[in-house]
């Protein structure tokens, strides 16, 4: 279906569910992905995925189309993920849950290596503090414009700078010290 | 050029690019300083690695998973708006059958008594003239009134009484099935955090 996105919203404010299948096709890899990059593991990534897709469609109602339906997406899927982040501090954490990334067009090899690092970024990114991580993520894995990612968190450009610059620094410190400690 | 007025250039660098000219600003800082051209460096591995990251799916079942879910919410929501559409059509309806005894015996009833006491005034006051006679009936026909319609309130609360469950099981009912999709509305209702 080559329908634009309001217009699927609006065949499904009008009861037809089954078109909501064709946002969920659409945007499940940038939810799930965003999902994934924030919770650092499958389970979780595909909880809080499909939580998103419900919450989503349970307020198309309110969605404002001056918005991209991805910039609301994200919004629901980060704030989800933020909750679900906050409410992990008091649970025990998975323990080397890692990530599985296949990648069909490169050899064992090279898929080897880029796992490696896949898994090593990755968990650097899971040590940072969530406020931090969520701006790395929608800037450097999902290259959003600083105007979506104020549009999606609410926060100020100055904000957003500045949480951008920390979480850099500290992912750079976060994979140097591993680096120091596994070269030791 | 300085080493934090070197660090504001490598910021603007990783928030989207620098002009020629500041990139070249920057490069010939980095062959006079070493820590600077490592930290640009180190970052600049660390962040391509960041966004050399894939795209990642989500397991086969996703999208069906998603639907179900979702289908089912839309068929609760479906036939709870049917249902609650029908319970007050059929709430009003038990209501007019109820009252419709009633309504019907009140006009007749009252019709009727008015018609006696009109009898029984124009014998008592036969020789006023006819205005004032309707006036006079008037007020005779008021204890006629009350006690009718007292009859008939006596009436409907046994029917009431008769019909007591089925109507307090009928509105319990509809008052429910109506409050199902206001209780989902409200508890359901997730706290965004930060609304568009």
């Amino acid at each position: 279906m080559n329908a634009s996105d309001s217009e699927v919203i609006q065949l499904c404010l009008d009861g037809d569910a089954v078109a909501f299948e064709v946002l969920v096709e659409r945007y499940k890899k940038l939810v799930y992905t965003t999902a994934y990059r924030m919770m650092g593991n499958k389970e979780e990534a595909e909880d809080v995925s499909q939580e998103a897709f419900i919450r989503i469609y349970n307020s198309l109602g309110r969605y404002n189309p001056e918005f991209k339906f991805s910039t609301w997406a994200m919004k629901i899927t980060t704030n989800l993920c933020l909750d679900q982040l906050r409410k992990r501090k008091n649970v025990a954490l998975p323990m080397d849950e890692l990530p599985e990334i296949t990648d069909d067009d490169k050899t064992p090899e090279e898929t080897f290596i880029s796992n490696e690092t896949g898994r090593e970024v990755q968990a650097a990114i899971d040590k940072l503090p969530a406020k931090y991580k969520e701006f790395l993520i929608l800037f450097h894995v999902q290259n959003l414009s600083y105007q979506e990612i104020m549009d999606i968190t609410g926060e100020s450009l100055t904000i957003v700078k500045n949480r951008l610059y920390r979480a850099r620094q500290m992912l750079k410190e976060i994979i140097l010290e591993n680096e120091r400690r596994s070269s030791r | 050029m300085k080493c934090n007025e070197a660090e504001l250039l490598i910021m603007e660098y990783f928030d989207g690019g620098l002009m020629k000219e500041k990139l070249d600003l920057l490069v010939a800082h980095f062959s006079e300083c070493e820590a600077c051209k490592l930290e640009f460096e180190s970052m600049k591995t660390v962040l391509e690695a960041v966004e050399s990251l894939p795209e990642l799916e989500p397991g086969e079942n996703f999208t069906q998973n998603v639907m179900k879910k979702v289908e089912k919410k839309g068929w609760q929501l479906r036939t709870e708006r049917y249902f609650s559409g029908v319970l007050w059509a059929a709430a009003l309806l038990a209501f007019m059958i109820l009252t419709r005894d009633f309504l019907q015996d009140s006009v007749t009833g009252i019709a009727s008594s008015s018609a006696v006491s009109s009898v029984v005034g124009s014998a008592n006051f036969g020789m006023e003239s006819s205005w004032t006679a309707s006036i006079s009936s008037f007020f005779a026909d008021i204890p006629a009134r009350l006690t009718h319609l007292l009859e008939r309130t006596m009436y409907f609360r046994t029917i009431l009484l008769s019909e007591y469950l089925t109507i307090v099981l009928g509105l319990a009912f509809t008052f429910v099935v109506a409050n199902l999709g206001l209780g989902r509305m409200f508890l359901g209702k997730n706290p965004d955090r930060r609304a568009v």
